[in-house]
């Protein structure tokens, strides 16, 4: 439970709505039993009247029919409102839910972020957190209403005798627990499931890139089969979880017979003493079957636990990660932009040093191309240099100060990074590109498009530039994306680019077309260039080799 | 989805028709239910006769514990019931699941390469994993509801007009209002919702985009700012949300409007009975409290059933949404071509002739009039920009396409006439994405060759140049292949993705950009052991890099689907021969 008390806390600002929440939902509980019960008493009591004219005369139907049709309205209008304040709650805490995690997530590393295959592990943390938010409408809200409702008609009976509310209450309260138990159980089964979806996307995923070799191997059936197995997986799972629930359902239902009924035996034997009204039989009876539908909700209450509680732990372990790298609040401002490496070597954890220690001296204007085997190092040379992770020996400095005596929003404006894999968001094509450079005229966004080779790709679309992209927006071929994403970073402020693979996917001609047309936006600025092309390094002034760990680095 | 098939049918119906097979499950869960309602009738009976012999004949209560004990079993077998239920419709839901999951696989294997590049990975898992289980609550849920929502109150009906026509006329008028109401108020939130839909997609998935981006709006520093632009969004989806909602929830209130009211209704018109202001709906005896107790008990069991419905439409609803995802996926036009039967004999000069093809929708033509023997043995490279045919030509030795125009023989035999896997079996494959389970290196190498022994293993591992590397690593064989092949460099990847391919021993080696994304260095080592494979094995070398380009006897350059120049790889120290011209403009050798 401790792993959900960081998520309870944010109810406390939405305290308003979830009360009314409840409020209204025990309004429409309490009406829906007190209808039925109060119609039961009312049928019993006027039938009894209506044994003789003179008790029918005198008999006062007014007030308890005025009764029957307030309590028919309540009902009606309580759920309407329920489920209006329990939605309204459940979307402003996952505002709030969003927006929290967002910012736990803000101080970690990339490699942090990363750590799970495929980036699978931020596309899982939306459902985690949908998960968190269900816990309010999927298990607090009925948890309550049943507890709630069912004491306040326990309560309720202790007015017309002690004993009987105890037999209620007490068999209501034993059926809770009970079902409980046995849904709680499912527990695990929730963890099955997301443990052989997971599975599931992976095999799935592999059988994609290497459909073509698994036809020529002939190990296509193999695989589906593998699929077939891990689906089977899924399904036994789900089974477990829905068995569990229905056995659960039964013991609500058994549990509901032999407490009303009891109530009802009871409920004779007092009448036939002559310490209850006739017209209560019906009453206890009715009243407490209807009472047992709040437990209903709570059959799959406790399986909504179980995967929030698992989606809590998910979360806790991913935002409670000790930063691996940190930047003071307030840094010294840069002398300049001349960015210098000294004997610097980097290393992933514990693993042995990806490259000969080195030294670079970048001064402002200069552009260098990083070149080295796949796998030496060239991109965490990058990264390092943004500080997504930090050298493990040497020392890099930006005008004078060291990395790490920057500030984020000065290092930031310093030095610009175009990763490997550099996503686009879903916005406009305008905006996509206008990230670092609000307000900056069309004009000269079609004038980049075009340097980009973009230009023919751009006349062609309807939208222009608020072409959506992203989901449900333009789609855009690999080299397309690569391009735009090259834009938008050319369009930052920093006086120093680092470009990672910056024309992978181009062919030789419009990749020599590129760096000429983009000469405009690099002017002035510093260039560090990750490539195995040798035409990217022909459009630098000269080339570091990153050498492995055991020989030096020679520039050449 | 690239290319959305037209809609030829309603996904309501195409959700039907994945029903058939598992009709045993839906009318299980469909009896089930409705035995439910039936033993709850039954129960109910004995209990209002139970509180009118006691209240009205005043019988001694141990005269009733027959029939209070009774309805007790009632109402649990009701519960036990339930139970059943759910399981069944589970099945039911599983069964269809199952089911759609083996032909969506077939379906997808039955795509041409550019179909499968058409297909993202991102939305490939979210059909075959995420729409296909957003389909269960249509089959185990919604389906058999629909026949409880007519069944259960029939039977009521049937039970209670014999007592009291005028309760039969009451549940009866208020039933069919409440269908007329809902769809009123649905159309309402349809086309609320139809205007809300691509804003509402958008802000729903704005948090997600952003998520992946987290790391490169930090570079950007951007990062802290996002969290306004995510409160907004969140902001924007809640008010869109709740304007649908408002009028969505409608529909749940009208049936709770109806449930209660026909309740007070019928409380207030049996008590005035009772009392002897009303006198009709009966058939001539007065009504007794065992009757109007039996009525009233019945009347929220008359409603459940339709209240269920309605919460159990938004199954219905994301079953439609899915399904609409699904149909064009199954659908698709398969041009997978019938597969013959003849076996392939012994090593085969492949021949294509005159072969052309083109994609449905493209306006120009992949392939245009491909001419091109690869005797056995030969070693071919194709070269070509992306979009010149490369990916086409390989579709079609792979039979995964059928030429439009032409043919494309081995031997003297169409390769439609042949049994593709023995056509497979000559074949070897390295790829750009070398295909490699998170297990061992041995099981991925025995996927070429199950039952393959660690002296063959090794054997093939030496001619891709990875036999000491491997026999070096602590665990050999053994060692664990993690995500990208952890522990492996990229070359060394690829290395081992050939070791694979030569453990088949084919004749001819397909090797589709087998450099790209690597170093110098490592594709030097790459084709270094090519190059020392046995001159018996072919090779068709799809590239734009010139390194593999000396692997080759006979080049052939495409060119918009085209061959346009093809020579010997000696011509190449000729500057003016057309093919070093040719591969000069595709700038893969320099002046």
């Amino acid at each position: 439970m401790h792993d959900l008390l960081p998520y309870l806390k944010h109810y406390r600002r939405h305290l308003g709505w979830v009360a009314l929440g409840g409020l209204l939902g025990l309004l429409t509980l309490l009406a829906g039993v007190g209808l039925i019960a109060l119609s039961g008493w009312f049928l019993s009591a006027t039938a009894f009247a209506g044994l003789t004219v003179v008790s029918a005369k005198a008999f006062n139907f007014f007030h308890p029919g005025a009764m029957v049709r307030l309590l028919a309205i309540l009902r009606t209008a309580g759920r309407y409102g329920e489920r209006l304040t329990t939605h309204e709650a459940t979307f402003r805490l996952l505002a709030e839910l969003r927006v929290h995690t967002w910012q736990r997530l803000l101080p970690l590393a990339p490699s942090q972020l990363l750590r799970e295959r495929g980036g699978e592990l931020l596309g899982r943390l939306t459902s985690d957190i949908d998960a968190l938010d269900n816990l309010y409408l999927r298990l607090l809200q009925p948890l309550g209403l049943a507890l709630v409702g069912g004491m306040i008609l326990s309560l309720a009976l202790t007015w017309l005798d002690p004993q009987l509310a105890l037999i209620a209450g007490g068999g209501y309260l034993l059926t809770a627990i009970a079902s409980a138990l046995v849904s709680l159980r499912g527990n695990r089964a929730g963890a099955a499931q997301t443990h052989a979806i997971a599975a599931l996307r992976g095999r799935l995923l592999a059988g994609w890139e290497g459909f073509d070799e698994l036809q020529v191997y002939g190990a296509w059936q193999r695989h589906t089969a593998a699929l077939h197995a891990e689906q089977q997986q899924l399904l036994d799972a789900q089974g477990r979880e829905c068995r569990l629930a229905g056995a659960a359902t039964a013991l609500i239902g058994a549990g509901a017979a032999i407490t009303s009924l009891g109530a009802l035996w009871h409920a004779l034997g007092l009448w036939q003493s002559g310490t209850l009204d006739g017209p209560f039989l019906a009453l206890v009876g009715l009243g407490t079957l209807a009472a047992f539908e709040a437990l209903g909700p709570l059959v799959n209450a406790f399986a909504a636990y179980g995967r929030s509680h698992a989606a809590a732990q998910r979360l806790n372990a991913l935002c409670d990660q000790p930063p691996t790298v940190s930047f003071p609040s307030q840094g010294a401002r840069p002398m300049d932009s001349r960015l210098l490496l000294e004997k610097v070597q980097l290393r992933h954890g514990d693993s042995a040093p990806l490259f000969a220690p080195f030294d670079l001296d970048l001064v402002p204007g200069e552009r260098v191309a990083l070149a080295g085997p796949s796998g030496s190092g060239k991109s965490s040379l990058l990264a390092a240099l943004v500080r997504d992770l930090d050298p493990s020996g040497g020392r890099i400095t930006l005008g004078g100060l060291r990395l790490n005596q920057l500030d984020e929003a000065t290092l930031r404006s310093h030095i610009a990074l175009l990763t490997q894999q550099e996503p686009l968001f879903a916005a406009s094509l305008r905006d996509n590109l206008l990230l670092t450079r609000p307000n900056l005229p069309d004009e000269q966004l079609l004038k980049l498009l075009d340097a980009l080779g973009l230009g023919a790709w751009l006349a062609n679309l309807p939208d222009g530039l608020d072409t959506w992209l992203g989901h449900q927006g333009e789609r855009l071929s690999g080299g397309q994306a690569r391009r735009i994403a090259l834009g938008r970073l050319l369009l930052s402020p920093a006086p120093i680019l680092l470009l990672d693979e910056p024309t992978e996917g181009l062919d030789r001609r419009t990749r020599n077309q590129l760096w000429a047309a983009i000469e405009p936006w690099l002017a002035g600025r510093s260039l560090i260039v990750a490539s195995h092309q040798a035409d990217d390094w022909a459009a630098c002034t000269r080339t570091l080799r990153l050498a492995p760990a055991h020989t030096a680095s020679i520039p050449t | 989805m690239s290319t959305p098939a037209t809609p030829t049918q309603k996904p309501g119906r195409w959700l039907l028709q994945q029903a058939h097979p598992v009709r045993g499950a839906l009318l299980l869960t469909l009896l089930a239910g409705w035995g439910g309602s039936l033993a709850f009738i039954a129960a109910a009976w004995l209990l209002a006769r139970a509180i009118h012999a006691a209240f009205i004949e005043q019988v001694a209560r141990d005269t009733l514990a027959a029939p209070l004990i009774g309805a007790a079993l009632l109402l649990t077998l009701r519960g036990l019931l339930a139970w059943l239920r759910s399981e069944s419709g589970f099945r039911a839901g599983a069964g269809v699941r199952q089911r759609l999951r083996t032909s969506l696989l077939d379906s997808l294997a039955q795509r041409d390469r550019q179909q499968r590049a058409a297909l993202p990975a991102a939305a490939l898992t979210s059909h075959w994993i995420e729409q296909v289980e957003a389909l269960d609550g249509y089959y185990a849920r919604y389906l058999p509801q629909m026949g409880l929502a007519l069944l259960v109150p029939l039977s009521i009906l049937v039970v209670v007009f014999p007592l009291n026509w005028a309760s039969g006329v009451i549940l009866l008028v208020t039933a069919p209002l409440i269908p007329l109401f809902m769809a009123l108020v649905g159309m309402g939130a349809a086309a609320l919702n139809r205007q809300n839909f691509r804003a509402l997609a958008r802000l729903g998935a704005y948090y997600q985009d952003r998520l992946r981006g987290l790391p490169s709006l930090r570079r950007l520093g951007l990062a802290s700012a996002e969290a306004e632009g995510i409160a907004h969004a969140a902001e924007g989806f809640r008010q869109r949300t709740m304007a649908v909602l408002r009028i969505a929830f409608l529909s749940s209130a009208v049936l709770e409007f109806f449930a209660s009211v026909a309740i007070a209704v019928l409380a207030v018109y049996l008590g005035m009975s009772y009392l002897g202001y009303l006198d009709f709906g009966h058939y001539g005896a007065p009504i007794t409290l065992e009757t109007g107790l039996f009525i009233l008990l019945l009347a929220p069991e008359f409603y459940l059933p339709l209240r269920e419905l309605g919460a159990y439409y938004h199954d219905r609803a994301a079953a439609v949404g899915a399904a609409e995802e699904l149909m064009p996926l199954m659908n698709a036009p398969r041009r997978h071509g019938g597969h013959g039967v003849e076996r392939v004999e012994g090593v085969q000069a492949v021949k294509l002739q005159g072969v052309s093809f083109s994609y449905a929708g493209a306006s120009q033509t992949a392939l245009d009039g491909i001419d091109l023997t690869l005797a056995p043995g030969e070693r071919i490279a194709v070269v070509g920009a992306s979009g010149a045919g490369k990916s086409t030509l390989l579709g079609l030795l792979l039979g995964q396409i059928q030429p439009e125009q032409g043919q494309l023989l081995l031997g003297e035999l169409p390769l439609s006439e042949l049994d593709p896997p023995s056509w497979h079996a000559q074949l070897g494959w390295l790829g750009q994405h070398p295909y490699l389970f998170h297990a061992s290196l041995r099981d991925n190498l025995l996927l070429a060759a199950p039952g393959a022994d660690d002296g063959a293993l090794y054997a093939a591992l030496a001619e891709a140049g990875l036999g000491q590397t491997i026999a070096a690593l602590p665990q050999g064989l053994d060692t664990p292949l993690g995500e990208q092949g952890h522990g492996l460099s990229g070359g060394q990847l690829r290395r081992l993705a050939l070791a694979r391919a030569l453990l088949k021993r084919p004749s001819l080696l397909l090797l589709d950009e087998p450099s790209a994304a690597l170093d110098i260095d490592s594709e030097a080592e790459l084709v270094a052991a090519l190059s020392r494979l046995p001159a018996t094995t072919g090779m068709l070398i799809l590239t734009h890099r010139p390194a593999p380009l000396t692997l080759a006897e006979r080049i052939v350059v495409l060119e918009g689907g085209r061959i346009v120049a093809q020579g010997q790889r000696e011509e190449l120290s000729d500057p003016d021969a057309s093919i070093t011209q040719a591969l000069h403009r595709e700038g893969l050798i320099h002046a």
